[in-house]
């Protein structure tokens, strides 16, 4: 194993689980993220390969590889598919049963649902911020936006949060 | 619901994690071609035969006739071996006799199949007697293994390439049997692989297929197999 694969190895340990637990929420379905998670490293280390001094950020490099690819995703969903999105909430894929089986809380259930139908920037802060635990400044430079504008992000993006939960209980 | 409580909602999610399986396979293949490829798909008699009988045949037929065309497919392979170990001169006259014997039983079988199926819409008790045929094919084929491990892989292709054909779960003892047909293929694949030198993320990898063969989750530890012969495969 040369040098560039062992790093690249331990930054995939470090961060296989983060990134699928992210496109996964975002896509609701273990095939799409597995499919979308698998072609995020992959690009990650075909750029590692030609330098990793390229890449300043790791994490944030990861996640915005992520995050395109989950917007190709639901671009090429829309120009393919004509499904209607109230249907896609109830037939998103039958091997999402693998997750739900495991979900004992019905909370958790609830709350994927919900974080499920939220705008997709709101999805984003909400996911890095209290999930994996990411500070304003990694989300601002992941989103290119301003820090000013994340916290307002993650301020509305509880609110509505707490909306869709109120709707579905 | 005040704030501190959506937060632990939310927190909640931390246990959405990826199968460990998948984990330790997808970085196998990123690192051993630096291309995201498939297990290739291989087409042969047997897969587009299915393709055309699953359109038309109640499923159970179709599950037969597969297991049955893949015991013909291994009574060929010992058919062409016997040729091969012959003189030189023989071999492709042999080698087409093997392929014209194929393509007849095939065509054979295709129409024996087709009456069995009418013969069981007629009367669906005989659903029994296509079970009882898959169970016996199976074994059998279990039992060639056992003699013959190299054939293990080809079985092996064949199955993944169609592989829900044995996932029968309401007839016990055929499912016994499939179980049997999976695990003395598995077995025989990772002591082939135990030979085989690997690399480190590989040893990984043949190390999640062992504990899957442990808790006898054979079809997962035999996809497993497949995925780890392709990385392997491309890097050689």
């Amino acid at each position: 194993m040369n040098d560039f694969q062992e790093q690249f190895s331990l930054v995939y340990d470090e961060y296989i689980e983060k990134i699928y637990r992210f496109v996964y929420l975002k896509v609701n379905s273990q095939e799409i993220a597995e499919d979308i998670t698998s072609r995020v490293f992959l690009s990650g280390w075909e750029a590692y390969q030609k330098g990793p001094e390229r890449i300043q950020n790791v994490k944030a490099f990861l996640y915005q590889i992520a995050r395109n690819m989950v917007i190709d995703h639901y671009r090429g969903k829309s120009r393919i598919n004509t499904v209607s999105t109230e249907l896609t909430k109830e037939v998103a894929d039958h091997r999402t049963n693998l997750h739900e089986r495991a979900v004992i809380n019905s909370d958790m259930e609830a709350v994927k649902l919900a974080i499920h139908g939220l705008k997709k920037d709101y999805q984003d802060v909400l996911i890095l911020h209290y999930l994996e635990d990411m500070g304003v400044e990694d989300i601002s430079s992941i989103l290119s936006k301003p820090a000013g504008t994340v916290r307002v992000m993650i301020h509305r993006g509880l609110n509505s949060l707490r909306d869709k939960l109120v709707d579905q209980a | 619901m005040t704030e501190k409580e959506l937060i632990l909602k939310i927190q909640l999610l931390k246990e959405i994690k990826p199968r460990e399986n998948w984990a330790v396979f997808a970085k196998s293949k990123i690192f051993s071609s630096g291309n995201a490829s498939t297990v290739p798909a291989r087409t042969n008699y047997i897969s587009a035969l299915l393709n055309v009988m699953r359109i038309g045949f109640n499923m159970r037929i179709a599950y037969s006739m597969a297991v049955l065309l893949i015991v013909m497919s291994v009574g060929t392979l010992f058919f062409m071996n016997g040729s091969f170990s012959g003189n030189d001169v023989n071999v492709a006259k042999n080698s087409s006799a093997s392929l014209i014997a194929i393509k007849d039983s095939v065509e054979q079988f295709k129409e024996k199949s087709k009456n069995l199926s009418e013969a069981v819409r007629m009367s669906p008790e005989n659903t029994s007697v296509a079970i009882k045929e898959i169970k016996d094919v199976a074994n059998d084929l279990t039992i060639a293994i056992q003699k013959d491990p190299k054939l293990a892989k080809e079985v092996a292709l064949d199955i993944n390439n169609n592989k829900t054909y044995l996932d029968i779960s309401d007839a016990g003892d055929l499912k016994e049997a499939s179980n049997d047909l999976y695990k003395t293929i598995v077995e025989q694949m990772i002591k082939d692989l135990e030979k085989t030198s690997l690399t480190n993320s590989q040893e990984e990898s043949l190390l999640v297929i062992k504990e899957s063969y442990n808790e006898q989750n054979y079809t997962s530890a035999l996809e497993s197999i497949l995925l780890l012969n392709s990385a392997i495969n491309q890097d050689n």
